[in-house]
């Protein structure tokens, strides 16, 4: 009898220490508050500024003249990933500028959801909403950003063959992209929910995310091609699942570059496992953060 | 019986005391006061045997679909954390809650605000948080504009409203949330008279629409005439669940009592045993309650106590109204048997300058090293007045300056 009358419930909330769960469920019937965060980071970022949604574009540009003239000009870092073909041509302005946005959108994004859980605790300790909203917002919302940045990338792209500056070879493959930024949003959910959680207990972790990024960023292949990198030490370099896709995103925008099956395949399988985990560990950290954190 | 909506199944939530990943906690499991080390005093007697703060322990109740279920208690009783198990904001340490709908939560109205956004930006914000989606919002938006009385300034950011508009706006958008079980937290506590009145109405269409509210207030006139059942909470434990009118006396009666006599057996305890010895039952000031300069305080105890204890005492504290240690008494409980017991009492009070005082009582044992046990022990067992003596003109109630205590002074 008591069997049965159980079964007429709907919802059950029980303690459920150490459950994992996925919980994508919630998320698809949240996904109007996550455009709706996601939004609110965007717009309110260039709230006020004099120049607004300029700094959109400026920040890149400048960053990327800086790489050209730091990494480029005075450090001499070779800007490209393996030989190619004499026909195609390459300035570092553009090298840099799709390494520099790719990188930032991943930074950004892991810094971002790694402070999720404490940046929204005063909320989230009043109303319950799935909390992998927040993270997906995050990542959204730099996505955005990305997606201004790219156009911008391709606007030069295009720019520079039409002047006759640049000389790519462009083909069907470059419409894999998107495969790319896929792969770099799981990657910086996974790493950044993983850091999340451990941020509630020990806030230490949050003083270490900022300098493990940077050391990150010196292993990438960002502001130098893969050919400063030594032939024999090139396996082992590339157990970094983003410096692949690095490659990769540049073989796909200029026509030619270093790719290499078995690193992609190996760090699409590191992205997936650290996601995986990433979200577990969240869903598992989120039933009681509230009285942790 | 009617459709359930919502079932406490034997729910408790723990709560470790002190810094975590510290390793500071207080370490009092073994229910002896020591001087000097004490907890506050809304937390006494609420720690278990792994030294963890039961916020809630052992709550279990029902309530129908439709039902508005009043829930109150002192600051600090378990409603707040008994809400938050409800809407999933944090899980509880044992037991379930079974749940038949949809809950949506007024606590803390306009959370999510975000103050750079305008007001109609924020109505789909604050909408999406609470569970709607961007459809419904469309749909009601120009209610909740309407409700919230703040069209004028729909498209300002929020930042710039004043505090009551920006209550106004986050009750109207809850206001108007579809879920079957809504919690209400403390919501009438927005706005001016007019606004609060159009809430309670408010509140009571949304009962009418057949809806489900937990409502917790500290206003009790509201409980009164919204709720139809009422649960009184005191230090995370359910004292009482059935009408309002009981439960709001009962609410009334935690703490400071002016009664001349008073049932003790379900009063707070200030501390925390599993096993006590003695447990006071009952206190009769005969009839009083206010007591002239240099007459005495006379009473009588009932207690139960579980086996004979030999060097049984009764320790009676005297606390002035504003919380400081004024005197203190003590005298042997001889003969005591098992079971109840009934004792007269008389404390010689009449040397206290005139002021409200209040009664702490403990049963302490003693045991053969003169080593004090506490069995029971009542922090607020009765509270009683001093006045002024007409044949002494010059104490006048002036505590501050003068102490509490008049010394027998004379020439010699």
């Amino acid at each position: 009898m008591e069997e049965q009358r159980n079964e007429q419930w709907k919802y059950c909330i029980e303690p459920g220490n150490g459950k994992l769960e996925l919980g994508f469920g919630n998320l698809w019937q949240y996904r109007g508050l996550i455009y709706l965060f996601a939004k609110r980071d965007f717009m309110s970022k260039y709230r006020q500024t004099v120049l607004g949604p300029i700094w959109m574009f400026l920040s890149p540009l400048l960053t990327t003249v800086m790489f050209t003239v730091v990494f480029g000009n005075m450090a001499k870092f070779p800007t490209m990933d393996s030989v190619v073909p004499k026909k195609i041509v390459i300035p570092a302005f553009l090298f840099y500028m799709i390494g520099n946005t790719l990188w930032v959108y991943f930074a950004n994004t892991v810094k971002a959801v790694s402070k999720t859980l404490i940046a929204n605790a005063r909320i989230m300790g009043k109303v319950y909403y799935p909390r992998l909203v927040s993270p997906v917002a995050s990542a959204l919302s730099n996505q955005m950003t990305m997606a201004v940045r790219l156009l911008l990338f391709a606007c030069f792209l295009v720019g520079g063959v039409v002047c006759g500056r640049v000389s790519v070879h462009i083909t069907w493959t470059v419409l894999l992209f998107p495969l790319l930024i896929l792969q770099m949003t799981l990657l910086s959910l996974g790493v950044g929910l993983i850091i999340s959680v451990l941020t509630v207990k020990y806030r230490d972790v949050g003083f270490m995310v900022d300098f493990c990024l940077q050391l990150w960023l010196y292993m990438t292949p960002v502001v130098y091609g893969l050919r400063l990198v030594p032939e024999k030490w090139i396996g082992l370099y590339m157990l970094n699942p983003v410096a692949p896709v690095m490659t990769t995103a540049r073989c796909l925008c200029f026509g030619g570059g270093y790719f290499q099956i078995v690193p992609v395949l190996w760090s699409w399988a590191a992205t997936l496992l650290l996601f995986l985990a990433g979200v577990l560990l969240f869903n598992r950290a989120e039933k009681n953060f509230v009285d942790v954190i | 019986m009617g459709n359930p909506m919502i079932k406490v199944e034997h729910v408790s939530k723990e709560y470790r005391l002190g810094v975590i990943g510290q390793k500071i906690r207080w370490d009092r499991a073994d229910g002896i006061l020591q001087d000097g080390q004490t907890l506050p005093e809304l937390y006494e007697g609420r720690m278990n045997e792994k030294g963890m703060l039961m916020a809630l322990s052992d709550i279990s109740f029902e309530v129908e679909t439709g039902e508005t279920l009043g829930i109150i208690g002192l600051n600090g009783a378990g409603k707040s954390t008994l809400l938050k198990l409800i809407t999933k904001i944090t899980r509880p340490s044992a037991g379930r809650i079974l749940l038949n709908g949809h809950v949506a939560s007024m606590i803390e109205i306009g959370t999510g605000f975000h103050p750079e956004l305008t007001g109609r930006e924020n109505i789909y914000l604050n909408g999406a948080i609470l569970g709607m989606s961007v459809r419904e919002i469309e749909r009601k938006l120009e209610e909740i504009i309407d409700f919230s009385e703040c069209r004028m300034f729909i498209d300002t950011p929020v930042k710039r409203y004043s505090s009551g508009m920006y209550l106004k706006l986050g009750f109207a958008v809850a206001a108007y949330l579809d879920a079957e079980v809504v919690i209400m937290d403390e919501v009438l506590s927005v706005g001016d008279a007019a606004f609060q009145n159009k809430c309670i109405q408010k509140i009571r269409e949304i009962s009418e629409s057949g809806r489900t509210i937990l409502f917790v207030s500290h206003n009790m006139n509201a409980i009164r005439s919204l709720c139809s059942r009422c649960l009184v909470l005191d230090q995370g434990k359910l004292q009482f669940d059935g009408d309002v009118e009981s439960a709001v006396q009962r609410y009334l009666s935690v703490g400071l009592s002016t009664d001349p006599a008073r049932d003790l057996e379900y009063q707070r305890r200030a501390f925390h045993k599993t096993q006590n010895m003695a447990h006071m039952t009952y206190i009769d000031l005969f009839g009083r309650t206010v007591f002239e300069m240099g007459e005495v305080l006379r009473f009588r105890l009932c207690f139960r106590v579980q086996r004979i204890l030999e060097g049984l005492c009764l320790r009676s504290g005297v606390w002035s109204a504003d919380g400081s240690a004024v005197a203190i008494g003590f005298a042997r409980l001889a003969d005591t048997r098992e079971g109840e017991n009934e004792v007269q009492i008389c404390v010689d009070i009449s040397r206290l300058l005139p002021g409200k005082y209040r009664l702490e009582l403990l049963l302490v044992e003693m045991d053969d090293n003169g080593r004090m046990v506490k069995q029971d022990a009542l922090r607020n067992a009765v509270a009683f007045e001093v006045a002024l003596h007409k044949d002494r003109p010059a104490y006048q109630a002036c505590n501050r300056d003068w102490g509490y205590v008049e010394l027998p002074m004379s020439v010699e």
